[in-house]
């Protein structure tokens, strides 16, 4: 059993901890502060007293003062849906390391940062696997994580938009989202992230693509064979060809990247050679994703 | 394997060639074959192709290229098939004979630098042309020829021997050289070729100035002759030279030339006369083209002795035969020994005032034949001429010889002869023997008595021609008996009669022997008879003034010996000495060791110009070497193709470019087809980019 993340890249994520920009509701205490009011020790803010209330909030101060009854408003701090979804679609197999080995090591390095910090994680995956995601809270559930991590393979047929869509119907609260995805969908991707935003979640879209796919090195008479689908494409590598795909796929990632920056969704665009640690620590926090 | 298949390639060629179609099917398998490349998706990918797909020309052509490679590789095999091929003067045949022609013609500038270069320059542009394989010879031949190199490969050594020729003032002679060629190239190719005899191609370099020759069987080699020389070429050459003194007037000397022009044009010249290096006189002479024309220069005076030499003031091409020369040396006597019983006649003949001046004369007795003075002094030849008038000799002597009556001996030296007879080979044993033991070589007869009388013959005809009988009628001519005459081997007959030959003169080793079988007067029962009344005619005297001019050794014509170069000369010395020394025009000086016949022969007569002789340090005479050739002057080449030259039954044509062969270039097409078949290969495996 490989170790998806190693021990000083680990010791180097306690540290982080994840950060939305918008502060949310979570239901448990986490060390959030949201801006739901309710017990916690840092007082927040007052409200009138309306039958019903729960009498122990009422601030005797204020009464004593005002002859009025209001009700003390607490900060409560709340903890962080952390959503990481992956696409284990048949392309994301590929590369070396494989984009899926590459997306679930990303994956655990952002999850463990959540469960540090006592977050609530889940990892979903757009197609269903064989074990049911299971929501994780806390440090002493890291092996949990790194367990369905690595069960998790990959499978085809579910198009990228199909399994964003059933993820959101599945989960509906708030938090931050990370896609790790390479967003090659003959369907495009653009109805799949239309449906994150939706949810009014924090999106981090990190467009993760192997090296083979952003220099390839192909040559000669090829035919390429899509593993996803099984289309089949005949080239002849040359030199202008080469230089024709590499314009067509600067111009997919600036697409992604112009869709994703004016939705205020982030983007992200991440090789597979880039190592996790380089990634979460350095681009990651220059986003803003993490602290 | 099949008879008649001529197999070109060897093995390992054969193997090459085999593995070429498989290598075209591997590559064509290659093309068909795209190899399939899992990836992620092709989206992007079709998205570049369409987009490529729409612009490139290059694209287009870039996939068509190996298409052009293909075309050009048949078009490469066809064009290699249809055997495309240029003329060009090279080398048919394996075997080569080079016959490099280094005569004097051969010196004319009319081709520059010379003929001769010329023709070494082709020789060696031809060498250069031999592939491994072929083996060549060399032979260099004026008058006479010479392997300059044996059968060889090695080039290298062709070439140097090319180098090495030598042009010289030598005549033409086609025979030896043809004869050579033919041998050499049997010696050398014995038993290579199944058909027999050596084959090959013979290459004849030459102006083609010798006569067409007979008798030579060439074999298998090919002949073709390769005319040098330009035919615009324009000469004028000296093919005479001669004084003569005038009859009264000793001091005065009469020169005659001839000058020949073998040009188309008509030449008007200078012709100067030098005498010992200083000119004496000068003409003006016109030659008509294409003739030869006779002049003399008025009498020189004061001209004992000295060396002439006549210039040609003319620029042509050939400068060999511009220049001649002449010795003027002082009459000498010949010195002659008349062995007689007693012969009034003829003792007054040789007594006259004319004979006087032509030699000086002897008489003995038969009695002094005996004695040993007499013989060391006929061996060591202090005579120029001994004449037997009814004695013969023993021994034959160191001279020429006349007899009248009698039959000469057989040998110079009777112990010789012997001496031969016992160590001839056993088939020439008996031949030797009896010839040891012959009486005479002018007879079958064993013994003197044997010898065939002829009485009262009637004389038929003398030889006018020879110089013996100029001027001497004898068609009246009375004689009461003669021997009758077998000629020696190289005999002529002087005298013929209605029974046969009753004089001759025949050639014994240098020196000439004349045998007249009948006496002027004998003896006859002690009683003194006249045999004959020719001492009674006007050509009596005249015999005998001839007699001693022609074989009296003197020197009445004042131009000394002239030779061709390269003639072998027989020097004679004055006393017995064993070597003489000879200081030839280019200063060297040789010496000559005496020969076999008591002459001491010369051969290095190569350059043309005055030899001069000595005897123990003192001048002993001079002797001129001339080219005199009408056919080497006349520098015209051969035309090979309208006088073709006739070497027996065949005809030697000339070609211009010798024989316009095919260079083939199928070979270097098909290597290029396979260079290319080899670039398309690495261009799809390697993949290469354009």
């Amino acid at each position: 059993m490989d170790q998806l993340l190693s021990p000083e890249l680990m010791h180097r994520l306690e540290r982080l901890e994840l950060v939305s920009r918008k502060m949310f509701l979570g239901r448990m205490k986490g060390e959030r502060r949201s801006k739901r009011k309710g017990q916690s020790v840092e007082f927040a803010d007052f409200r009138n007293y309306t039958p019903g209330d729960d009498l122990r909030f009422i601030d005797w101060n204020l009464y004593a003062r005002l002859d009025k009854l209001f009700l003390k408003l607490f900060m409560e701090e709340e903890d962080l849906h952390f959503y990481v979804v992956l696409d284990t679609s048949a392309s994301m197999d590929f590369g070396t390391p494989t984009k899926l080995e590459y997306a679930k090591q990303l994956a655990a390095a952002l999850c463990f940062v959540g469960l540090v910090r006592a977050d609530r994680v889940k990892v979903e995956t757009l197609s269903p696997g064989k074990l049911p995601s299971p929501i994780l809270r806390g440090r002493r559930s890291t092996w949990r994580l790194f367990e369905y991590l690595q069960q998790i393979e990959s499978s085809g047929g579910t198009s990228l938009a199909e399994g964003v869509k059933s993820f959101c119907v599945r989960n509906s609260g708030k938090g931050i989202v990370v896609l790790i995805s390479d967003l090659m969908d003959k369907q495009g991707y653009e109805s799949a992230l239309r449906y994150l935003l939706a949810q009014q979640m924090d999106v981090y879209v990190i467009h993760t693509l192997s090296a083979e796919e952003l220099d390839p090195d192909v040559k000669g008479d090829l035919k390429l064979v899509d593993v996803e689908d099984g289309d089949m494409a005949e080239i002849t590598a040359s030199a202008p060809l080469l230089k024709r795909y590499r314009q067509t796929l600067n111009a997919f990632v600036d697409g992604a990247r112009q869709f994703c920056t004016r939705r205020g969704m982030n983007y992200v665009l991440a090789s597979n050679q880039v190592p996790v640690d380089q990634l979460v620590a350095s681009y990651l926090r220059k986003r803003g994703l993490v602290r | 394997m099949l008879p008649n298949f001529i197999n070109m390639l060897s093995g390992w060629q054969w193997a090459l060639l085999g593995l070429i179609p498989p290598a075209i099917v591997a590559l064509y398998f290659l093309k068909l074959r795209r190899e399939p490349l899992e990836v992620p998706s092709t989206y992007l990918w079709r998205k570049s192709i369409e987009d490529l797909h729409v612009n490139s020309f290059w694209q287009k052509l870039r996939k068509n290229l190996l298409l052009l490679l293909q075309l050009l590789l048949v078009l490469l095999v066809m064009l290699a098939l249809l055997r495309p091929s240029w003329r060009s003067s090279s080398l048919v045949g394996n075997r080569f004979v080079f016959l490099i022609d280094n005569s004097a013609s051969m010196s004319a500038t009319d081709v520059s630098p010379t003929r001769l270069e010329n023709a070494k320059q082709q020789v060696r542009a031809l060498v250069e042309q031999m592939a491994s394989g072929d083996k060549a010879m060399v032979i260099s031949f004026s008058d006479g020829a010479s392997v300059v190199q044996e059968y060889t490969e090695n080039r290298r050594l062709l070439q140097r021997a090319i180098d090495g020729i030598q042009p010289t003032e030598h005549a033409t002679a086609l025979l030896p050289a043809l004869k050579l060629a033919a041998g050499a190239a049997e010696s050398s190719e014995a038993g290579s070729d199944t058909n027999g005899g050596a084959s090959g191609t013979l290459y004849l370099f030459s102006d083609g100035k010798f006569p067409n020759v007979e008798d030579v069987v060439l074999g298998n080699l090919k002949p073709v002759f390769v005319p040098v020389g330009n035919d615009e070429a324009k000469n004028v050459g000296i093919i005479a030279f001669n004084t003569k003194r005038h009859e009264t007037d000793a001091d005065q000397v009469q020169v005659f030339f001839q000058l020949a022009n073998s040009g188309d044009k008509d030449e008007e010249l200078d012709v100067a006369l030098f005498r010992d290096n200083q000119e004496v006189d000068a003409k003006r002479v016109k030659v008509p083209a294409g003739k030869t024309v006779g002049d003399d220069f008025p009498p020189l005076r004061g001209a004992a002795e000295g060396i002439l030499r006549l210039e040609l003031r003319h620029k042509d091409p050939l400068a060999l035969d511009n220049k001649a020369y002449a010795v003027l040396e002082t009459p000498r006597r010949g010195r002659v020994l008349f062995v007689t019983p007693g012969n009034e006649p003829v003792q007054w003949a040789l007594s006259t005032l004319e004979a006087q001046v032509r030699a000086e004369l002897t008489i003995v007795s038969p009695d002094a034949l005996t004695t040993a003075d007499h013989q060391k002094a006929a061996a060591a030849g202090n005579y120029d001429l001994i004449i037997y008038d009814r004695c013969r000799p023993e021994v034959m002597p160191q001279a020429n010889t006349l007899f009248l009556g009698r039959l000469p001996p057989v040998a110079t030296e009777v112990g010789k002869v012997i001496e031969a007879a016992k160590t001839a080979p056993a088939g020439e044993k008996q031949a030797a023997k009896k010839l040891s033991h012959a009486y005479s070589l002018w007879t079958q007869a064993a013994t003197a008595s044997e010898v065939p009388v002829a009485k009262l013959p009637q004389v038929l005809d003398t030889d006018r021609n020879h110089p013996l009988m100029q001027l001497v009628e004898l068609s009246e001519l009375f004689i009461g008996s003669s021997l009758l005459l077998d000629l020696p081997p190289g005999g002529k007959s002087l005298l013929e009669t209605t029974k046969g030959p009753v004089a001759g003169i025949a050639p014994r080793d240098g020196f000439e022997d004349v045998v007249f079988g009948f006496d002027i007067i004998t003896e006859e029962g002690g009683e003194r008879l006249f045999n004959t009344d020719w001492w009674r005619k006007q050509s009596f005297p005249s015999f005998w003034l001839n007699v001693l001019s022609y074989l009296g050794g003197g020197t009445q014509s004042q131009t000394a010996l002239s030779v061709r170069p390269g003639e072998l000369v027989r020097l004679r010395s004055l006393t017995p000495v064993k070597q003489l020394e000879v200081l030839m025009p280019n200063a060297r000086r040789v010496k000559v060791a005496k020969g076999k016949s008591n002459d001491f022969p010369f051969t290095q007569t190569d350059q043309q110009g005055v030899y001069q002789f000595y005897e123990a340090d003192k001048p002993a005479g001079r002797f001129a070497v001339n080219l005199f050739d009408a056919s080497e002057s006349d520098i015209l080449p051969r035309d090979g193709l309208e006088n073709p030259i006739q070497v027996g039954p065949m005809e030697i044509t000339s070609s211009a470019n010798f024989e316009a062969t095919r260079q083939e270039t199928w070979k270097i097409l098909l290597i290029l087809a396979l260079l290319l078949l080899l670039l398309e290969w690495y261009i799809y495996n390697r993949r290469v980019y354009i």
